[in-house]
């Protein structure tokens, strides 16, 4: 066995136990996460919106700190098995150099915290209806997330050499980035789900610091403090000069999704027949006086009877209305959706927050849009969408949000039966060009080819 | 041929200066012991051997390469020993073995048995579990099995009860003995090390005070008691610790050469009767040390 792959075997076996709990943890917790379903017996918000807080709490307790906290003393107990720097190590009076122990170091970290536990991770990926290029997605998402977590602990073992030092250090660089999300100020974009391009320098310098604090270090055996601490202060610097184009954004983003939802309605109860079919096209002000026009498709990602229960499963999305009732003034009828769906922290799409207004709307990637659909009775009603709140964690997504609509009917005689036969379908908007596909559902609801 | 060369070899940590133009010769196949008291440098001077510490100024040879430049080749013809040293506490002894095993082209699985009995290491225990006497011979027996060219010792008696220590030394002498290795030991432990040095080297405050064969050097001390002198005496070249009381003169001949020697004793003096006594090498340590400091004051003095 070569001698690297044999440093790389020590420290799997050396982290064996606690990797192993620690990786059962992210994958008991992912999908105990992916199989909880909210209740489905209350009419009022606040149990949804209490639900979804609860798994808001496990996904950003459980998923995030726990895991990653776990997964950075994991990381630098790799490093501080073998410190680059002292002359006391084990290593260093062996006959193991610099590069070697480098590369098995960054071969170890990369399989145990990265690849390793993202195979183990598939398999519940896959359960849950992802596709392959879906799993693939999440696996290198789980990766780059492993980077961001797992190369600065790397980094600040290598410059703290110590559990103790590195105990101290730690505290003290988790206190900072509290003390910049706490200051900061969050913006729409960061709101609606899309990535902030500015964050990602952030985020992109330090694993680069990272890095070059691990090479630095094992090929000089030394701290490489000062590159530590010049990563800081241009993470520092990049969030300060960077300023953004924050207004323009969300002027934006509130005109692209209510020109969305406009257009839709309006056609589809106009025949719809060319709702799928065709790109939308519409005009809308961006920043200042100016106007864009911009061509968005859509495509049908699931229809399921409205009924209470009913449920579809169409790849890794899975939808459950848990509760079909009126509003408390009963004038609107209102449903609760559950839905569980393969979502990627770049889904939504890179928000560049500077440059052209131009390049900032190609950003707006997707937008949502519920239907309730009647072919039988020959109507179509986009409904109003309150979002509870949703959840993450390793890639699952879980949703639950109350629509609601006026019925189609008068209240009389017909308004008992005034929903049978209706179908409620998602319609996802893409902006932009191509990637696109009308679902065939969508053929069916234009033509009126009776209920699903 | 020398294993290890030094020249004007120097090391300071900020304005410390811990080694100062050390030139040391360590001829291949012998046993040398680096002696000093603590604080005198032997570790730093170790280290920069080992390349664990870079020298600032001079340079050193170790098996022909630059210390600076020692590479997986030649570590694996050395084997290093030290107090302080970590060891992977995780592991069993039988773990360490095995881990340690493919790195030394030179590993021999006998030798590593019959250490293995000698030390009467258990196999199956965790390092951290084992006394510090135990964890020493293990971390020995990870750096004789590969038959190493060079074996360096720091200190390595510190803290082991005179049974280990014995255990220790055996071991050491017995594989030293099979063939063509060199030994560098430093201790401030002269007894143990009497036992095994056939050279030795004397630092105190990062300098060299001697460096020759243990022979040599014993038989130039002589620790030398006169009665009935007839004149009075004074600071004599090569004589230290000179004391008298009453009729009785006591000092410590440095460059005792026989009857030549006791002949200028008797110019000097003037006659009387001469009592000269070989010194262990602890014995005249003890008197180079004390030499040492009392230079030492006079100079800041």
């Amino acid at each position: 066995m070569n001698l690297t792959w044999r440093i790389v075997r020590k420290d799997q076996a050396r982290l064996a136990w606690p990797l192993a709990g620690w990786i059962t943890f992210a994958v008991g917790t992912t999908a105990w996460f992916g199989m909880a379903r909210p209740p489905g017996y209350a009419s009022t918000a606040d149990i949804y919106l209490s639900w979804i807080g609860r798994l808001q709490g496990f996904g950003l307790g459980g998923g995030v700190l726990l895991q990653a906290t776990v997964g950075v003393l994991l990381a630098a107990e790799l490093v501080i098995e073998d410190p680059p720097s002292g002359t006391t190590a084990f290593w260093l009076a062996r006959p193991i150099s610099e590069r070697r122990m480098l590369a098995a170091k960054a071969i170890g970290a990369g399989l145990l915290f990265a690849v390793g536990p993202a195979l183990v991770l598939s398999p519940v990926w896959l359960a849950f209806g992802f596709g392959w290029p879906e799993t693939l997605l999440a696996a290198l998402e789980f990766v780059a997330w492993q980077l961001v977590i797992t190369g600065p602990a790397l980094a600040l073992g290598v410059a703290t050499g110590s559990r103790g030092w590195f105990a101290l250090a730690a505290v003290g660089l988790w206190l900072l980035v509290v003390a910049t999300v706490v200051t900061g100020k969050e913006t729409e974009a960061g709101r609606s789900g899309w990535v902030d391009l500015r964050d990602l320098a952030v985020v992109g310098t330090l694993v680069l610091g990272a890095v070059l604090t691990l090479i630095r270090g094992y090929l000089g055996r030394c701290r490489a403090w000062a590159i530590l601490v010049a990563t800081l202060v241009v993470m520092i610097a990049v969030r300060l000069a960077w300023r953004r184009g924050e207004a323009s954004a969300v002027a934006e983003s509130r005109v692209g999704s209510a020109a969305l939802v406009v257009s839709g309605q309006g056609r589809l109860e106009g025949g719809g027949d060319r709702l799928l079919e065709e790109a939308l096209v519409r005009e809308s002000a961006v920043a200042g006086t100016a106007r864009r026009s911009t061509e968005s498709r859509g495509r049908v990602l699931w229809e399921v009877p409205l009924r209470e229960g009913e449920g579809v499963q169409a790849g890794s999305a899975c939808a459950r209305i848990v509760h079909l009732g009126w509003s408390e003034d009963r004038k609107q009828r209102r449903l609760v959706l559950y839905e569980r769906d393969a979502r990627l922290a770049f889904d939504y799409g890179v928000h560049r927050n500077t440059g052209t207004a131009e390049g900032r709307w190609r950003d707006q990637v997707k937008v949502d849009q519920f239907l309730l659909v009647n072919r039988s009775r020959g109507y179509a009603k986009s409904l109003t969408v309150h979002e509870v709140g949703a959840a993450r964690m390793n890639s699952v997504m879980a949703t639950a949000r109350i629509l609601e609509f006026a019925p189609a009917v008068p209240i009389g005689a017909e308004f008992a039966r005034w929903d049978e036969g209706a179908t409620l379908v998602k319609v996802r908007w893409t902006g932009g060009q191509g990637g696109a596909q009308a679902h065939p559902a969508a053929g069916r609801a234009g033509a009126g080819e009776g209920t699903p | 041929m020398n294993i290890i060369e030094t020249e004007k070899l120097t090391r300071r940590y900020g304005r410390t200066e811990a080694v100062h133009e050390l030139d040391l010769a360590v001829p291949a196949g012998s046993v040398f012991a680096l002696l000093g008291p603590n604080g005198a440098g032997k570790t730093t001077t170790l280290k920069v051997l080992m390349n664990l510490l870079a020298p600032t100024s001079g340079a050193a040879r170790v098996l022909g390469v630059d210390s600076r430049r020692l590479g997986e080749r030649e570590r694996a013809q050395i084997g290093y020993v030290a107090e302080g040293q970590e060891m992977p506490l995780w592991m069993t002894v039988r773990q360490l073995l095995n881990y340690c095993r493919p790195f030394y082209p030179t590993w021999d699985q006998g030798l590593e048995a019959a250490l293995l009995e000698r030390f009467e290491l258990p196999e199956k225990r965790k390092l951290g579990h084992l006394s510090r006497g135990m964890l020493m011979k293990a971390a020995l027996l990870s750096s004789l099995a590969y038959r190493p060219k060079l074996l360096v010792l720091d200190e390595p008696f510190s803290g082991l009860d005179a049974l280990v220590r014995d255990e220790f030394i055996k071991g050491v002498l017995e594989v030293s003995s099979h063939g063509e290795w060199t030994v560098l030991v430093s201790s401030h432990d002269i007894d143990e090390v009497d036992r095994l040095a056939d050279r030795v080297a004397m630092i105190d405050a990062g300098r060299l005070r001697l460096q020759e064969t243990t022979e040599a050097l014993q038989g130039r001390f002589r620790r030398v008691e006169v009665t009935g002198a007839a004149v009075e005496v004074g600071a004599v070249p090569g004589w230290l610790e000179v004391e008298k009381a009453g009729a009785l003169i006591r000092f410590v001949e440095t460059r005792y050469a026989g009857e030549a020697t006791e002949r200028a004793w008797q110019e000097r003096l003037g006659g009387g009767t001469f009592a000269a006594q070989p010194m262990t090498l602890r014995e005249i340590f003890m008197v180079l040390a004390r030499a040492s400091r009392a230079e030492a004051k006079e100079r800041s003095a």
